[in-house]
């Protein structure tokens, strides 16, 4: 964020942000968050900035900044906080204050598509069902997995597990790494057909309201299938 | 004759002790582990071409002077067990298994501190051998006049000190400045410097403390000497070579850096010692009214005085003066009473 | 000021005495006299005979001057000392002050040098009262946050949740411009955002530098007591820790020894009255043979009166030394031009009784050197001691010669070491700041020097008479020294003073 032009504190007011329950007001600028976080210095960015921006209240630049989107939500900031600043929490908060359509394409795009679709892709049920069947069969052509098969809407089943998009778009291989330690532990286990989606991009553009669409339906989900447990990689 | 307990022989209780002995007060002074001193008895001497006035050595004269004081009646490897109010304090002492008992007209808890353990900070103390605490440091400096590498017995040639460990940390409860680290580090970063010439001394910190008389011409002229970055890192890594990597975020060049030490010292901050709560739970004394962060003055019951780091976290020179008004409250309290 | 100290005990009331006498707007103008009776002139009234005292305790308060000049600024209405807001905030409500809700109101702490704990505790209580009770938008800036005091890590985040607006500044300062309706511009770039700010402060709250009342310059020639660097009368040495002074019977204590934070009145109240009452009970007075002159040898050179660091000797017709007040440093028994001066355990013949050569043990064995350690005992002593203690082992030929200061070690003695053919001579003083008669251990280092020159001219190599610093906790550093001279000497060899001998 470029800007020669001083910032008036008249312009400012402190007293915005006091009702976010982030303890963003206790920090020491003590920066063991800006050393932990693995994106500091990216574009100059330091979290350091953020909390203090929010300190002061600067509204308009935070949600013109591109600095609240670079941060991966870690947490490790968080962890190390010696006053306990809920950092990643604060990031979401700030998220939320932009227009939806001024959210980073991407996820816009993606959250957009996981709304009206249930996953992030706007994947169809078939080819999402093609695909996990596809990979199966190919487990089940490999040496101790004769009979693999991919449970899909099983009810009843001890765990349910949802599916990062990555995996059934460019990282099919990596399903079979887990899906074979099921198998060998004769884990009963099941995958949604619909509303599978892992991720959560509600959460990461800090829009609540989709935030809890997405987690919504998974509950459903749990509830319709009778699932016992919930397995949810992300 | 009146006679007083002290339990605690560091600093504060000896000089407690020495000024109400010299009164014409009879002390029996109480110490749990086997010497007198405390932890000034373990601090190095930081003079580098002059004396710095750290006080270390002050703890040396005052154990001479305790231990030739006829009034002073000294008890190493000893505890108080139990105490009981009655016209004046019943006394339960416990030493090496031998139990004795006491009557005492008042009682000062001289019981200092305890320092805080880094084993949960990201710093591989107690992983990494040449990751030690300030306080480590101090008495390898004291032990051998000198530093070195344990992993190697190397020097370093470079050293890294973290600020703040275990202090201004809300998360930890320890909502205070733990006051004399910042001295203590720089103090003995240029010892160290003055030793073994070529060493280079990083200062990673939040805000310097002041510390003796005329900080400011020394802070300045410690600039020129030790690396000041005020960023504290996050994490400590070991090398191939057996060194160590720290990451932080350097505000000079706003980007995340990692530098490689020979040796990575952790300024530990200062806690309640375990033997003050004992002390309060024996005497009904609230934890809190005690406590570092407490927002009250200290409250003690009637007869019952504190001083020292036992009160919160000072510097030597701090602990004699507390000491000393611990002294004279004693004595005026001990006159009074003794006209009811 | 008080001429005499507030007793600890409560007095007996049916005695009609008064227990203290205050006199106001009264200076002292001399005083002589030594410890348990100091002859003082007050002024006024002048003229009348000097009052007699014990001790003296000097308590001067200190002086606050305000830092306006330093940032630019100067004082108006709306331009204030932190003292004065302090005032201003504490009386009540109808005082004529024209602060108002919204105002912003800027604190400079510590800003253009470094600040005091209590300092930032009174701009922050300030701060408090007017954002969190008044209304107003207040901020504070300084360079290094000082916490190091009780309650301040937990008053700071108090301020924090009113709202209080600090900036912490680690280089670059921000500029200042007073317009003339009182107002300031500040303009600075944040530290942790990296962007540029202005704010427009309606007050602005400067602190003060804390000084020494300039009193102390006087008090310090009439009493003659040494001054640190910044002007307080009491030097930067432990030993005078924590209410002495360089002189036995007069006391520093408060703003007169070092800058003091309220917090800590109370306590040096208390540490200066019992210290008191340990002086008048005898307890601190040093034992041993004081020095003597010899008036038949005497020349009145006045060297001894100039030098004594305790200003232990007094002149009537000829110097006297007050025993109550020496301390046995034998600085004027070694500088006597004359040698009218003898401190019985510290004359020549005493030491050089100690200066009998340790034989060799196994005399086919290769040289073992024989040295001589002249050893300050407050320093080296006790290392040695601690060394001891600890199991550390010393040269098996090491003499080890004990003096209460090294301003004691004389040319003198050193040569004797010499001539009882010691290999190689050490002198271990206290470190440059920390020797307890002040200059005791420069005198010896200088003595040294001039010694190591005369060395040279007499055919001996100098590098076998060393000097060394030392504390009296560094136990491993005095064996280290002493394992090492002795390697040295040994690669030296045995001394030969054919010259010498030769008289």
């Amino acid at each position: 964020m470029t800007t020669t032009e001083s910032i008036p504190m008249s312009r400012l007011n402190q007293d915005l942000f006091k009702n976010w329950p982030f303890d963003q007001d206790h920090c020491l600028t003590c920066a063991l968050c800006s050393s932990s976080c693995p994106v500091s210095g990216i574009d100059g960015f330091d979290p350091r900035k953020i909390i203090r921006m929010v300190s002061l209240g600067m509204q308009r630049e935070l949600v013109e900044s591109r600095w609240p989107w670079i941060c991966t939500m870690c947490g490790k900031c968080e962890h190390v906080c010696p006053m306990g600043i809920h950092i990643p929490d604060l990031m979401r908060g700030i998220r939320s204050l932009r227009d939806r359509d001024k959210v980073p394409g991407i996820l816009h795009k993606g959250l957009e598509a996981a709304l009206k679709t249930g996953n992030n892709l706007g994947l169809p049920k078939e080819d999402f069902v093609f695909i996990l069947e596809d990979v199966a069969e190919e487990i089940a052509q490999e040496p101790g997995f004769e009979g693999f098969t991919v449970p899909i809407d099983k009810e009843g089943a001890n765990i349910l597990t949802t599916i990062h998009n990555k995996l059934v778009n460019t990282h099919t291989e990596d399903l079979k790494h887990w899906w074979k330690i099921f198998y060998a532990a004769g884990e009963d286990w099941t995958v949604p057909a619909e509303n599978w989606e892992g991720t959560n991009w509600g959460m990461f553009t800090g829009d609540d309201p989709a935030m809890k669409i997405m987690a919504g339906r998974i509950a459903e989900n749990m509830a319709r299938l009778k699932a016992r447990n919930l397995m949810w990689p992300e | 004759m009146k006679q007083i307990l002290v339990v605690g022989g560091g600093i504060s209780g000896l000089s407690a002790a020495l000024d109400l002995a010299r009164l014409g007060v009879a002390v029996v002074l109480v110490e749990n582990s086997a010497s007198l001193g405390g932890h000034a008895a373990q601090l190095s001497c930081k003079a580098a071409e002059r004396c710095v006035a750290c006080g270390a050595c002050m703890v040396t004269e005052k154990i001479r002077q305790a231990a030739g004081e006829a009034n002073i009646r000294i008890l190493l490897n000893a505890g108080v067990d139990k105490i009981e109010r009655g016209k004046c304090f019943e006394v339960t002492l416990k030493q090496d298994q031998q139990i004795q008992r006491i009557e005492v007209d008042a009682v000062l808890m001289a019981s200092g501190f305890a320092p805080f353990d880094p084993t949960n900070k990201p710093y591989g103390y107690g992983r990494f051998e040449n990751v030690m605490t300030s306080l480590e440091l101090d008495r390898m400096l004291r032990r051998i006049g000198a530093v070195n590498r344990p992993s190697d017995a190397k020097l370093p040639r470079n050293m890294a000190f973290i600020q703040c460990v275990g202090s201004r940390d809300s998360t930890l409860g320890h909502l205070w400045c733990s006051k004399i680290c910042c001295g203590a580090a720089l103090r003995m970063a240029r010892c160290i410097q003055n030793r073994q010439p070529g060493m280079e001394a990083t200062f990673f910190y939040i805000d310097v403390q002041n510390f003796g008389k005329n900080f400011q011409t020394y802070y300045a002229d410690t600039r020129q000497q030790v690396r000041m970055i005020r960023s504290i890192p996050a994490d400590v890594l070991k090398t191939a070579d057996d060194r160590l990597k720290l990451s932080y975020f350097d505000p000079d060049t706003q980007a995340y850096q990692e530098a490689v030490f020979d040796m990575v010292i952790l300024s530990i901050g200062l806690t309640p010692s375990e033997s003050t709560r004992n002390l309060a739970a024996m005497l009904n004394i609230d934890m809190d009214g005690l406590a570092y962060a407490r927002k009250t003055p200290i409250l003690l019951p009637n007869g019952v005085f504190a001083a020292g780091a036992a009160i919160e976290p000072m510097s030597i020179a701090e602990s004699v003066l507390s000491a000393g008004k611990a002294a004279c409250d004693i004595f005026h309290y001990l006159e009074t009473a003794s006209r009811i | 000021m008080q001429a005499t100290p507030e007793p600890a005990a409560s007095a007996d009331m049916d005695d009609p005495s008064p227990l203290f006498e205050v006199r106001t707007e009264t200076r002292i103008s001399h005083c002589s006299g030594s410890a348990g009776n100091f002859q003082v002139m007050l002024s006024p009234p002048h003229g009348i005979p000097p009052l007699t005292f014990a001790n003296i305790v000097i308590a001067e308060d200190g002086m606050q001057s305000p830092l306006f000049s330093l940032y630019g600024l100067s004082a108006c209405p709306t331009v204030l000392s932190l003292s004065e807001i302090q005032k201003v905030l504490s009386s009540p409500p109808a005082s004529e002050h024209t602060l108002t809700s919204g105002q912003t109101a800027v604190f400079m702490v510590g800003l253009a040098g470094e600040s005091y704990p209590h300092v930032l505790e009174a701009a922050m209580a300030s701060c408090l009262k007017l954002q969190a009770e008044m209304g107003l938008k207040t901020m504070i800036l300084t360079r290094n946050l000082k916490v190091g005091a009780p309650g301040l890590e937990a008053l700071y985040r108090k301020t924090r949740d009113a709202g209080v607006v600090y900036v912490k500044f680690s280089d670059a300062l921000p500029t200042f411009q007073q317009d003339a309706e009182g107002k300031v511009l500040i303009a600075f770039l944040d530290d942790i955002t990296q962007m540029p700010f202005t704010v427009i402060a309606d007050v602005t709250v400067v602190d003060e530098a804390v000084a020494p009342s300039p009193y102390l310059k006087d008090l310090s020639r009439i009493f003659c007591l040494d001054s640190d660097p910044a002007g307080y009368i009491q030097s930067d040495n432990v030993h005078r820790l924590s209410v002495f002074t360089n002189r036995k019977g007069i006391l520093a204590a408060g703003a007169s020894r070092g800058v003091l934070p309220p917090s800590a009145w109370q306590a040096e109240v208390q540490e200066t009255v019992i210290t008191l009452l340990s002086l008048i009970k005898g307890e601190l007075t040093s034992r041993g043979n004081k020095a003597e002159i010899d008036a038949g040898a005497c020349v009145r050179c006045l060297t001894c009166f100039r030098l004594c660091p305790y200003h232990a000797i007094t002149l009537n017709t000829r110097p006297v030394v007050m025993t109550d007040a020496c301390e046995r440093c034998g600085m004027c028994a070694a500088e006597c031009p004359a040698k009218a001066i003898r401190i019985d355990d510290l004359r020549i013949q005493a030491i050089s009784e100690r200066l009998q050569p340790i034989p060799c043990r196994d005399n086919n064995a290769s040289f073992t050197p024989f040295l001589v350690a002249f050893c300050c005992s407050r320093s080296a002593g006790r290392a040695k001691e601690l060394a001891t203690l600890s199991g550390l082992s010393f040269p098996e030929r090491l003499s080890i010669v004990e003096v209460p200061c090294s301003g004691s070690i004389s040319a003198e003695y050193l040569l004797a070491a010499f001539r009882h053919q010691a290999d190689g001579v050490l002198v271990l003083t206290c470190h440059e700041g920390n020797c307890h008669s002040e200059r005791g251990n420069i005198l010896a280092r200088r003595r040294t020097a001039h010694l190591k020159n005369m060395l040279k001219q007499i055919g001996i190599d100098p590098d076998r008479l060393l000097l060394k610093t030392l504390a009296s906790n560094m136990a491993a550093e005095f064996a280290g020294t002493a394992a090492q001279f002795e390697k040295q000497i040994a690669e030296a060899g045995p001394l030969r003073i054919n010259k010498l001998q030769r008289q």
